[in-house]
C-alpha cells in the first residue's frame, strides 16, 4: 500500500490529454445521475476536466480530484478560461480525504489504473465514507476480455514478439497553441508463469512547438 | 461486486457501458452503480 500508483498523466502527456481528450459518450451518461438529485458530486480522477468542465458549465455542483498535479493545473486553466472556479484536490483515490460529503461520486476510466488490489479496496472504502447516506457511487470498468489481442501474449511464441517496437512517427495533431503533438503506444511483457503475468503498455508523447 | 460489498455498498447494479441496458459479452465497458445504505 505504500507505493504510489504509477500513472502516465504528467507533462506533455497531460497537455495531450487536455487538448484532444475532450469528448465521449461518458459525459452525457454520468451527467444524468447528477441531474437526477445527485448533487453535490465528486469527479474522482477528473483529469483535465473532460467531464467536470461541461458539468460546471451546466451549473452542476461538482468537485474534482486527481493524482496528477499536471492534469489538475490544466483543468484549472480550462475552468478559469470559462470563468469557472471548481474545488480541485490533488489526492490519489486511495488516500481520498476531503472536507465534504457527496450525493454522487463517479469515477470515469480511472478505477484500478496504476495501483494494486489493496489500493482499489481502500479507494472503495474511502468513496463509501465520502458519500452521504443513500448516496451513489458510479464507476466504469473496461472488462479484461475487451482487448482480445492481448491474450495471445500468454503463448510463448507470441511473447517472442515483445517488446514491440515503437511505431514510426507520423500521426501528429495540432493543438490550440499551434504546437504539434504525437502520442505513441508500445507493449512489452514480463511473464512469470502461471500467476504473475504482467503485460505492460507504455505510452510516450512528444511536442513540437512553432 | 465483491469488493464493492466488502467496502459496505449495497444495491449494486451492473449495466452495459454508457447505456441503461443489461451488460452482454460483447460489451467492452461496464458500469457499476452502488448505493451507500441510507
Amino acid at each position: 500500500m505504500e507505493a504510489e500508483p504509477g500513472t502516465w498523466h504528467y507533462g506533455v502527456m497531460a497537455r495531450w490529454w487536455a487538448e484532444f481528450n475532450v469528448s465521449g459518450p461518458e459525459i452525457d451518461y454520468f451527467r444524468k445521475f447528477l441531474e437526477a438529485g445527485g448533487q453535490p458530486a465528486l469527479d474522482v480522477a477528473c483529469g483535465t476536466g473532460r467531464l467536470l468542465i461541461p458539468y460546471l458549465r451546466a451549473g452542476l455542483a461538482v468537485d474534482g480530484c486527481d493524482i496528477s498535479e499536471d492534469m489538475l493545473a490544466l483543468c484549472h486553466e480550462r475552468a478559469q478560461a470559462e470563468g469557472l472556479s471548481p474545488n480541485l484536490y490533488r489526492q490519489p483515490m486511495h488516500r481520498l480525504d476531503l472536507p465534504r460529503r457527496y450525493r454522487t461520486i463517479f469515477v470515469c476510466g480511472s478505477f484500478g489504473l496504476g495501483g494494486d488490489r489493496d489500493h482499489d479496496l481502500e479507494a472503495l472504502q474511502r468513496f463509501y465514507r465520502h458519500l452521504e447516506p443513500g448516496g451513489t457511487l458510479i464507476l466504469d470498468n473496461q472488462v479484461p476480455y475487451s482487448c482480445g489481442s492481448d491474450w495471445g501474449y500468454w503463448l510463448k511464441e507470441k511473447r517472442t514478439t515483445l517488446p514491440m517496437a515503437w511505431p514510426p512517427p507520423g500521426s501528429r495533431r495540432r493543438a490550440s497553441d499551434g504546437a504539434e503533438y504525437e502520442c505513441a503506444r508500445g507493449w512489452s511483457t514480463s511473464i512469470r508463469w502461471p500467476s504473475a503475468s504482467r503485460t505492460r503498455c507504455a505510452q510516450r508523447c512528444g511536442a513540437t512547438t512553432r | 461486486m465483491l469488493m464493492l460489498e466488502r467496502a459496505g455498498f449495497a444495491s449494486i447494479e451492473l449495466r452495459a457501458g454508457y447505456s441503461d441496458a443489461a451488460p452482454t459479452a460483447d460489451d467492452d465497458f461496464v458500469v457499476f452503480i452502488a448505493k451507500k445504505p441510507g
